[in-house]
């Protein structure tokens, strides 16, 4: 019984010391080049007109599995596409 | 080995908040992004340069030069995401024209000077000012968006040296009513919740906010919410149809002012039909009543005190009968049923309600009493200083909450919430500046509005503004500057002295007498505080470009030179003005961190005890300054105890009439920060958003033969613009009104703009006033 409660305390904070390496702890790393190299780049510009009321499920028809040779997003859950993606140049 | 499932349970969950969204942000974009793998580019954080959400950014420097910024994963106020102007912050301090030697007007021309000439000038002119007109004859109008320490430096200048208390923000233009009610609710100022109530609470009540806009990310936060969770409901309540209520569960439009009455009317439900928490309201709070048929601040000079008088709970349920749903229908149109809807909302017990509101119940002629009737909406049923249910007053800039009003660079304020009018507050204040006893003036300094009145009267000789453009952004401007000018032309129309200190052309460098360059963002160390009372930190990343020099080296050359230098001894100049300024925080539960606490951490918010942050105010278990046993205690307040006020309706400065028969409401939008100097110059967003339009209903433009995109002359009776007129725009205005952002420096809308203000806290009504069209 000793043994196994022992067990499962290793297992236990080894799940628990694990865990921070994925939290967003507010004494987060300072490796601020490892944090950029998480993150996407720039939001591009949208080369096709964007009717104003063009947002989330509207633009995920063609976006989100990449249809009509649109690109396919990295990121379907983030809805309010417009507040990052405005409209561009129109090439097409 | 002592590992708690308390602990493991916290930890878990902290994965989970951060996977969910941050998940997306940890996979690197597929398609061509080198930038993380660049060799040389030095990489640290900032908050970002614009609004009050105080996402943290990643800023990649090489070659002396901001070459990327991105979203920063790290932050627990927007995990990894920026909106579009953040993603551009890169871009926007590298204008073509940006400013970078002081200029002197000469002949009616701006000709370069060096610091020295520039700052002598402006020394004696102040000096002779304030030896013949005395100290009040000088002013300094500075900036929401100012640093902690650019704050603090004006105030401790001003006030500690000149003594004057001619200091006031432009966040008197945004923040002001915020402030006036958490002052006369909660005794202090700042909000008891955070940004961790948008995701952990199940109703948000959106309230004249277009947040899909001007708080992008915090929008973004509360979709995610939903989408995680699809009981959560999200309801705009607004005088226009937004990408907010797009997205929202429910769009209530009302009658531009009616927030007014439909507050009141939700209150009344909320009594009438025992909706209220009767424990809570006897432990935590009394009712008031203040000065009524209050005035609008359309003469100078005006005086208003918000006179309080004790009300029972019984005679406030009195004074709240007459205010039912069908009385506040007809006057916000929003139909009683509804009404009495949403006060079931507030008032459901199972479910967990925040409101949320900047703008249009701020810049709003009764702007206190509206912030003062969604409290009473919280206090009533306890929905407050718990997590996940909490009103947030959300704050416009980025350091309106940091430095207007923790620093006080107001009028009659000092910082942590102490003002000047108190010879016990200036008896502190003076202690820790080090200067005589009687130094601090007991007068308050006039108020941004009358700021500019005296100004224009020749009661101010000398004025220097910083950081801010108020010559594009204050109301009725046709008063204070020449109309119609081209922009880059001279437009005073004073013999006032005026100095700016800005980092490109402005319509208020035009103004200018004396333009000083100054440093912009990460090009100086700096501190700002956001909404949640997160304050974050950046060090200095790239030198300013030609002689540009900071807001803080400016003010303390000019002190030096009226004789004040001694204010201003530091030698680790940064660090030892903060201690100093972070001595009048601590004990008061606004408690800063040790300076050097903030180099490493995305920000902590405040009070920050024993290095622990506070997430929710007043609330047992999270403030360590509420009583053991007291749950949720108020305890800046009077005998710890919130007020409920009871505040009428009354009506706007003005409405429309025959001649002038549609609203105009003024706002912002997603592509431009405030009035567009640094994001007009970011070719991408002003590519998106070249100009600003006027948005019309279809119904009253057939009324008038208007088309959508013709030009049309839009006149109220204090000026006179030709703009473009939409029909089919971003937002689609209820019948009756118009809506116009004010960014484009070439469409002046304020022009137009009443300067009528609340009384309480003198923040102009920038959301209403009276307008006619003509097709051009």
């Amino acid at each position: 019984m000793r043994s196994f409660i022992r067990l499962l305390s290793v297992v236990c904070l080894t799940a628990v010391l694990t865990l921070p390496l994925l939290s967003v702890a507010d004494d987060a790393s300072v490796d601020y080049a490892a944090d950029a190299a998480k993150t996407g780049g720039d939001p591009p510009t949208v080369p096709h007109r964007v009717k104003e009321g063009d947002t989330g499920k509207s633009c995920l028809i063609c976006h989100e599995k990449g249809l009509n040779k649109a690109p396919e997003t990295t990121h379907p859950e983030r809805l309010d596409c417009v507040q990052c993606h405005i409209q561009g140049e129109i090439k097409k | 080995m002592g590992v708690t499932r308390r602990d493991f349970l916290k930890a878990s969950a902290a994965a989970t908040a951060f996977a969910a969204v941050g998940a997306s942000a940890l996979n690197p974009l597929k398609t061509g992004v080198a930038e993380a793998a660049e060799d040389g580019i030095k990489w640290d954080k900032a908050p970002c340069r614009y609004c009050g959400v105080g996402c943290s950014v990643l800023v990649g420097v090489k070659g002396g030069k901001i070459v990327a910024t991105k979203g920063d994963p790290a932050s627990p106020v927007n995990r990894g995401l920026n909106c579009i102007k953040g993603y551009f912050l890169s871009k926007a301090q590298y204008g073509k024209d940006r400013l970078t030697t002081p200029l002197i007007r000469k002949n009616g021309k701006m000709v370069p000077a060096s610091w020295d000439e520039a700052l002598d000038l402006i020394a004696s002119k102040f000096k002779d000012s304030i030896a013949k007109n005395g100290p009040n004859s000088v002013a300094m109008y500075g900036s929401g968006q100012w640093t902690v320490l650019e704050g603090y430096t004006a105030v401790k200048l001003f006030k500690g040296g000149i003594g004057t208390n001619n200091v006031d923000p432009n966040a008197r233009l945004c923040m002001a009513s915020a402030v006036g009610a958490f002052m006369n609710t909660f005794g202090s100022d700042e909000p008891m919740g955070c940004y961790d109530d948008l995701d952990l609470g199940d109703t948000y009540i959106l309230w004249g906010a277009n947040m899909a806009e001007a708080h992008p990310v915090l929008y973004s936060r509360l979709i995610d919410n939903r989408l995680k969770h699809p009981n959560v409901k999200i309801i705009d309540l607004g005088t226009r149809w937004t990408r907010t209520s797009q997205q929202a569960d429910q769009y209530i439009p009302f009658k531009p002012h009616g927030d007014l009455a439909a507050l009141n009317a939700i209150a009344h439900v909320i009594l009438r039909d025992n909706l209220y928490d009767q424990a809570f309201i006897d432990k935590n709070t009394v009712f008031k009543r203040g000065t009524e048929n209050a005035p609008y601040g359309l003469k100078d000079k005006e005086t208003f005190d918000d006179v309080a008088k004790p009300l029972t709970f019984d005679q406030y349920k009195e004074l709240m009968k007459p205010m039912t749903p069908e009385w506040a229908e007809k006057i916000c149109g929003i139909p009683a049923k509804k009404l009495v809807e949403l006060a079931h909302i507030y008032g459901d017990r199972t479910r967990k309600v925040n409101s949320l509101w900047t703008m249009g119940v701020n810049q709003h002629a009764r702007g206190t009493w509206v912030n003062n009737l969604i409290y009473n909406l919280h206090l009533l049923t306890g929905k407050i200083g718990k997590p996940g249910e909490n009103p947030l007053s959300l704050t416009g800039q980025p350091s309106a909450c940091g430095t207007a009003r923790e620093v006080g660079t107001f009028g009659h304020r000092l910082p942590a919430d102490m003002v000047v009018m108190n010879p016990k507050h200036r008896e502190i204040t003076e202690k820790i500046w080090g200067v005589p006893a009687g130094r601090i003036s007991p007068k308050p300094g006039p108020h941004a509005t009358e700021m500019f009145r005296a100004v224009d009267r020749g009661d101010i000789k000398c004025i220097w503004i910083q950081c801010t453009n108020p010559y594009q952004s204050l109301p009725n401007l046709n008063r204070y500057r020449k109309a119609g000018n081209e922009p880059g032309t001279y437009a005073k129309k004073n013999d006032a002295f005026i100095v700016v200190s800005d980092i490109y052309p402005t319509r208020s460098t035009e103004m200018a007498d004396v333009i000083l360059p100054s440093s912009s963002w990460v090009e100086k160390e700096g501190v700002f505080g956001n909404t949640e009372r997160r304050t974050q930190h950046w060090f200095k990343m790239v030198e300013p470009p030609g002689q540009a020099k900071n807001d803080t080296w400016q003010v303390i050359e000019l002190a030096k030179r009226l004789g004040h230098g001694d204010l201003f001894p530091y030698k680790n100049f940064d660090k030892e003005m903060f201690e100093e300024y972070r001595q009048f925080t601590i004990g008061t539960g606004k408690d800063l961190a040790p300076y050097e606490t903030y180099y490493k951490v995305r920000g902590l918010r405040w009070p920050v005890i024993n290095g622990k942050e506070t997430r929710w105010r007043y609330a047992e278990g999270h403030d360590a300054k509420v009583t053991k046993g007291a749950g949720v205690e108020f305890y800046k307040a009077p005998n710890k105890k919130a007020s409920i006020w009871f505040r009428p309706y009354e009506p706007p400065a003005e409405s429309p009439d025959k001649d002038y028969p549609l609203w105009l409401c003024t706002g912002r939008l997603l592509e431009h920060w405030h009035t567009a100097t640094m994001t007009g110059r970011v070719p991408e967003l002003k590519r998106a958003m070249p100009e600003a339009v006027i948005e019309i209903h279809p119904e009253d433009a057939k009324g008038l033969g208007i088309k959508s995109r013709d030009k049309v002359r839009v006149s109220s009776r204090r000026g006179s613009i030709v703009m473009t007129a939409e029909l089919n725009g971003r937002g689609k205005p209820e019948k009756g009104s118009t809506f116009v952002a004010f960014f484009d420096e070439t469409k002046m809308i304020n022009e137009l703009c009443i300067d009528a203000f609340c009384p309480i806290s003198k923040e102009p009504d920038y959301k209403k006033c009276a307008i006619k069209i003509q097709k051009v």
